[in-house]
């Protein structure tokens, strides 16, 4: 085959990025905590569709390419986001296992577009069993030393399980739409994430419900001692300057405009 | 409404089936790889398959891939490969992993659809 579509896929300026806000409830109230970013393959193709586009590149076992152009790509579209918040960035463990380069190289980009370390969250997707070790545990070791959190996507389904949470040891556990949606009205959903957040909590860490979009799911998770929150119900993916518009704000920044009001 | 795949490295030969299917009621994707094709059926639902058996060059046989893919994942599709180059190896490949029609090109479009649609009738 001549021209491949993954030669459409690296090409300057294929992909375009989304971003999805995590927030964090705080009493009555609601503040921005994070945002996700979302990576849109080329418009007009079968892989503009995230979930076909990463398929895709992973049979094509081009992850540690794409991962790179995803990853400097959702930064420079971040610089326009609340600097209050985190950035959440999806990382293919066997980009973190096959790329030494990784850590240095994304927070080389952070930096060129002003972005802290400090602010980057590292989502892990598609562990695969055997497909980690000591370069994996490395490339981890090596973001946190830049100050970065780890967080373990898709806990609770496939290969998200509780190996792959003692081989990376996540600061966030992102629990799948699958347990989120309907906890409300389903008691072995709510009992699951119960566990969840119990057993993160032992360890230090946090449990963001994803896929939450109804507001009695969201007071259900809440009861089960959930308090980061992803879905629809809270703000759907949409161009940084687009949530840079409102109406999320981070503490931080709440707490900077009431100083400026205060003066 | 039916949602098929169409798989050939010949974008004529893909857009000519869909324009056809589609004219016909049915929603139908493209694919050019083999890898395309799987990343599709890995994320999305199909009826009807159909498949050339060489897509990268002239010793592939990906068509049996992606059939392969299809029956080992349990999906729920009619599988129809078409070939320009047809062999007895192949067609007793096809047919053991339970292929569900075998064409030989080139495929008159009514054909294909008649093909189609008697193997939607039959119940799995």
């Amino acid at each position: 085959m001549e021209f491949s579509l993954i030669d459409t896929i690296v090409a300057p300026g294929s992909l375009s990025f989304l971003f999805q806000p995590i927030v964090h409830a705080a009493g009555s109230s609601y503040e921005l905590h994070a945002y996700e970013a979302l990576t849109r393959g080329p418009a007009g193709t079968n892989v503009h569709a995230a979930d076909v586009l990463f398929e895709y590149v992973r049979r094509k076992q081009e992850e540690v390419r794409v991962d790179r152009l995803c990853v400097a790509g959702a930064l420079r579209a971040a610089v326009l986001l609340d600097p209050g918040a985190r950035l959440n960035l999806n990382v293919h463990a066997s980009t973190l296992t096959r790329d030494a380069g990784f850590p240095d190289y994304v927070c080389a980009q952070a930096a060129a577009a002003g972005i802290g370390a400090e602010r980057l969250v590292f989502e892990i997707v598609e562990y695969a069993p055997g497909s980690t070790g000591a370069p994996f545990a490395a490339a981890l070791e090596k973001l946190r030393r830049h100050g970065c959190a780890i967080a373990l996507d898709d806990v609770g389904l496939g290969n998200s399980n509780y190996r792959m949470i003692l081989d990376s040891r996540p600061d966030y556990y992102k629990v799948d739409r699958f347990l989120a949606d309907g906890a409300a009205a389903d008691p072995y959903r709510l009992a699951i994430i119960r566990s969840l957040a119990s057993l993160a909590g032992a360890v230090g860490a946090t449990v963001v419900a994803e896929g939450v979009e109804a507001e009695e799911d969201v007071a259900a998770l809440r009861s089960a001692g959930i308090s980061l929150f992803q879905g629809f119900f809270f703000g759907r993916p949409k161009p940084a300057a687009e949530q840079a518009a409102g109406p999320w704000m981070s503490k931080q920044t709440m707490s900077e405009q009431k100083t400026f009001e205060e003066a | 409404m039916r949602q098929m795949l169409v798989i050939d490295d010949e974008r004529v030969i893909t857009l000519a089936i869909k324009n056809y299917f589609t004219r016909l009621g049915s929603a139908v994707d493209t694919a050019a790889e083999r890898e395309e094709a799987e990343a599709l059926l890995a994320t999305r639902r199909y009826d009807v398959v159909i498949a050339d058996v060489r897509l990268e060059g002239m010793d592939g046989r990906e068509g049996l891939d992606i059939l392969r893919f299809v029956r080992e994942r349990c999906l729920d599709a009619r599988v129809v490969l078409m070939t320009a180059y047809p062999s007895d190896s192949t067609e007793a490949t096809a047919r053991h992993l339970g292929v569900d029609a075998f064409l030989k090109k080139p495929v008159p479009l009514q054909h294909m659809a008649n093909v189609v649609d008697s193997l939607l009738r039959v119940a799995r």
